[in-house]
């Protein structure tokens, strides 16, 4: 197991260089000069060399990528095109919505999710079931941002019991705003876990040992909760990593829905105004978020099945 | 003195989207306490079910017991309710199974796996349980049952697997064990050594086995009543030497017939024209009659009844059970040791 | 992905499975009526979809207005109509595009194996631990926004789904004896992978492709929706909803019918994939 450890550990970092890579590709790619983007079209031709030589846009390219990727591995983006302010400090400013954002969806999908899955597979072919998939079809179908705007329009709008827009002042004034979001990003998660769950316990409920565990006694509750669900969670959990990260993604539009103020409306603002430091920076934190998580979900895919970390 | 168990009339029917498959069709035997009972027949014929319906394990859908009484110490297993079941599984019976990989959970411990039955029906601490299923895994013949207790399934060679899985189906001391194919998915050589394993706890613990396969040899050694099941019946029961000696169902010859014996100068390979009839598709009265040299208009008719047919023997067939004389050849006799 | 060599059910058992079961067919309509719908809009559009109109601003559905207008006085029901050609052209030719180059990278790794295989795996295995908006927004940011960057965005998105579902049923079909005697006879692996592979993979093709499809508009909506997609005044479904935020309180019908019509067109892809799945092999995961 430790072995297993070390091993997905070390393979973080290649993953992340290649990562790194592909994001310093792709701003090279992007259309127009940084610099005249952020001076603007009558800046002058030396204005324009000084912004480019301070942005080490005139070295050559593997300096350049060097120069990246240790700023990267260190965290220093730099500064914001735009006004000048340290991108860390405007990260760290907005990192907090975003992940708090992401945390209590996925928390509300799986509370949701799981039980209903289960209930939806040992209830199958029931009203309960049929319920179960009409709300596992409208999660599919619907998109999140358009949720959001429809909860937006129901319950801030109509019959204002939450506030329309921003992060909140204040703990409890930051939990009213958390509400609608999370509850947006939660429900579509919890449709995605549900199904999930729903067809890997159907699955493992066919199985021989579940059958063995009857012919010992074993009451049936502790048939599902003990012998079955343990099973049936593995291929879920290796889902869940997809979805934290679907939801992960998801916040860039809820943000813009509700005007809260984190990581998606940072990169998004960014790339609206051509801010190209804010802009790599935003794609390099989403990136090490991504590599984090999908490294986590391994980790415990390996502790809940002991077969995984022999491989 | 009544029977350990005593089967009467017992009928499971699948209830599947082509049609209803009558899996087990109105079978009847008993069986003593500490003795042995085969249940032989070819892929299909309803052994499996019939085993599983003993203790209520029939998969629902597609299947149910739709009729027949199930006496197990004079209790109706049938009509048990879930509580009083839950009691007879693992417990007073109990069961091992063909895959001991999949018959396995993977994710649980071997030793967690016994030990649950035995906390369950003991009543016994973690610890005692604990080391109630590494004693049952010494027992069953496993080297260093420490760590094999402590170990999960898939890293078990198959034997071991399988007699972690007798150890899990005898550690609560069940007076009557049902062994549904127990060597069939094993090695040649292992399945002697699970059979000689599974001789020896039955004498030491003097509980009543019904082994169930369709292997013939494994059959000869191990019990002392052989039912023959075709197509959902049973069509011949006999004490296990009578029943090598002198098989009296056309069926039953026609199976023992078909085991070449070195002793034999045929050229051709001894087979039973025919092939056994679809499950949807059952031929009327005897199901065994369009393959049978011997059937006659009533056997087309009419469902024979298993019937005694002399002492010991039952069988179901209008021809054989009426006239001793008509099936004379005995089949290659067999060691008399 | 389980096994790929599909049993050759004739059309006409195919057709009436389809006609049977009530939510395929819906689904099979709808997305019929949308593609068509979509390229006829310009012509049954009942207004101009950009003329502009102060008079008949912010008024909700009515008789003349279906869906009502928008806080420009344009008539909401045209613009969702001709959103739908934006949208839907996005949305199937982006995973056309990438089942297009997915498809032939994955047989290659599946075929050829060896470091071929691990190059390419790796690379997908990258591509997707991405979520697809992410990588979507990524591209698309780069690019600049423009409705070619986000044909590209989300094919890149969803190209290395293809590639794995190829290279899988490669890898099982390389072991089948037909293709060893294909190379024995002589036969070029290029020419062994479109005469013997290809078909083979055609069934998990197409369900894949329509649910992909459905995942595509999905994700133009989420791209147009933040701005990087088609830019207006053309109007898309997503940026309707975009422009539609800023009047919510005084007009929600545009954000409201253009959010709608995406539901309905993914729901109506999603349905029609999950049949297909059904029909071709109730335990494929996708």
């Amino acid at each position: 197991m430790a072995g297993y450890i070390l091993r997905r550990v070390s393979e973080v970092i290649p993953t992340i260089l290649l990562v790194l890579t592909l994001v310093f590709l792709a701003l090279r790619v992007m259309p127009g000069d940084p610099a005249v983007a952020a001076l603007g079209e009558f800046a002058t031709p030396d204005a324009i060399a000084a912004f480019r030589d301070k942005l080490g846009l005139n070295d050559p390219l593997w300096i350049q990528y060097i120069s990246f990727v240790g700023h990267a591995l260190t965290l220093d983006f730099g500064r914001s095109m735009t006004n000048g302010t340290p991108i860390t400090a405007l990260l760290a400013q907005a990192l907090p919505y975003t992940i708090i954002l992401a945390l209590s969806a996925t928390l509300i999908g799986i509370i949701i999710g799981l039980p209903l899955g289960a209930v939806t597979a040992v209830k199958r072919d029931t009203a309960v079931d049929g319920l179960g998939r009409v709300f596992a079809l409208i999660g599919f179908s619907l998109p999140d941002f358009y949720m959001g705007v429809l909860l937006l329009l129901v319950f801030s709008l109509q019959l204002g019991w939450f506030p329309m827009l921003g992060g909140g002042n204040g703990f409890v004034d930051q939990l009213h705003h958390l509400v609608l979001p999370a509850i947006t990003l939660g429900l579509v998660m919890a449709a995605f876990v549900m199904r999930l769950t729903r067809s890997s316990l159907l699955e493992v409920l066919r199985r021989d040992y579940v059958r063995t565990a009857r012919g010992k006694g074993v009451a049936e509750r502790w048939v599902i909760f003990k012998h079955a669900l343990r099973n049936a969670l593995i291929p879920v959990t290796t889902g869940l990593g997809i979805y934290v990260l679907t939801t992960l993604s998801g916040t860039i539009t809820v943000e813009l829905v509700f005007s809260r103020p984190g990581l998606g409306t940072l990169l998004i603002g960014g790339v609206t105004a051509r801010d190209y430091t804010l802009v790599q920076a935003g794609l390099v934190v989403f990136a090490f978020f991504v590599v984090g998580v999908n490294l986590l979900t391994d980790l415990l895919c390996a502790a809940i099945d002991p077969r995984i970390a022999l491989r | 003195m009544s029977a350990l168990l005593e089967v009467r009339d017992l009928s499971v029917h699948l209830f599947t989207a082509r049609g209803v498959v009558h899996a087990v069709n109105n079978i009847s035997f008993s069986l003593e306490a500490g003795r042995t009972l085969g249940l032989v027949g070819e892929s299909g014929c309803g052994k499996s079910m019939a085993a599983l319906a003993l203790m209520r394990l029939i998969p629902s859908p597609p299947g149910r017991i739709v009729g027949g009484t199930i006496r197990f110490e004079g209790e109706d297993v049938v009509t048990m309710d879930a509580g009083a079941l839950r009691t007879l599984r693992g417990n007073r019976i109990a069961m091992i199974y063909q895959d001991p990989m999949t018959t396995l959970n993977p994710v649980l411990s071997v030793g967690e796996q016994i030990a649950e039955a035995v906390r369950l029906h003991r009543g016994d601490s973690r610890a005692a349980a604990w080391s109630k299923a590494v004693d049952t895994l010494r027992l069953v013949g496993i080297p260093d049952p420490d760590r094999i207790a402590r170990s999960y399934p898939h890293q078990l060679s198959g034997g071991m697997r399988q007699r972690a899985v007798i150890a899990m189906a005898l550690a609560c001391g069940p007076r009557l064990l049902i062994a549904d194919e127990p060597t069939t998915a094993l090695d040649v050589t292992i399945q002697a050594q699970i059979l000689e394993l599974l001789r020896r706890l039955q004498g030491e613990l003097g509980m009543a086995v019904i082994m169930i396969t369709h292997d013939l040899g494994v059959v000869a050694d191990l019990v002392d009543d052989v039912a023959v099941m075709y197509a959902g019946n049973i069509v011949e029961q006999a004490p296990v030497r009578r029943l090598f000696a002198t098989p009296r169902h056309p069926y039953t010859q026609g199976l023992l017939r078909s085991v070449p014996s070195l002793e034999m100068r045929a050229h051709r390979l001894s087979t039973i024209e025919g092939v056994v009839p679809s499950p949807f598709a059952m031929p009327t009265g005897c199901a065994f009659h369009p393959r049978c040299h011997q059937a006659v208009e009533i056997c087309r008719a009419r469902e024979p009844v298993l019937s005694k047919a002399g002492d010991d023997v039952r069988i179901a067939c209008w021809v054989a059970a009426h006239d001793p004389a008509a099936n004379p050849a005995p089949v290659h006799a067999l060691d008399a040791s | 992905m389980s096994e790929i060599v599909l049993p050759r059910a004739s059309h006409a058992a195919w057709f009436s499975y389809v006609t049977s079961n009530r939510s395929t067919s819906a689904g099979i309509v709808l997305s019929i009526l949308l593609v068509v719908l979509a390229l006829i809009s310009p012509w049954v559009v009942p207004h101009d979809p950009l003329e502009q109109s102060f008079i008949v601003a912010n008024q909700g559905p009515s008789s003349d207005y279906w869906f009502g207008t928008d806080s420009f006085g344009r008539d909401v029901f045209s613009r969702v109509l001709l959103g739908a050609r934006v949208s839907l052209s996005i949305g199937i030719l982006a995973p056309v595009l990438a089942a297009a180059g997915g498809v032939w990278l994955g047989m290659l790794a599946g075929y050829f194996g060896g470091w071929t295989d691990r190059l390419i795996s790796r690379f997908a295995d990258l591509l997707m631990s991405f979520p697809s908006l992410l990588l979507g927004v990524m591209v698309a940011a780069a690019l600049g926004p423009s409705f070619r960057s986000a044909v590209i965005a989300i094919a890149v998105a969803l190209f290395p789904r293809f590639v794995r579902l190829a290279r899988s049923s490669t890898q099982v079909l390389r072991q089948e004896p037909f293709i060893e005697a294909s190379i024995v006879a002589g036969r070029g692996p290029l020419s062994i992978m479109q005469r013997h592979v290809l078909p083979n993979i055609a069934g998990p093709l197409v369900v894949a492709l329509s649910l992909w499809i459905a995942t595509a508009i999905r994700l133009e909506a989420a791209l147009s929706f933040l701005g990087l997609g088609a830019q207006p005044p053309a109007p898309s479904w997503g940026n309707m909803i975009r422009d539609g935020m800023s009047d919510l309180v005084g007009d929600p019908w545009p954000a409201a019918f253009a959010g709608a019509a995406i539901t309905f067109a993914v729901l109506a892809f999603n349905m029609v994939g999950d049949a297909l799945r059904d029909m071709l092999d109730p335990e494929m995961e996708t």
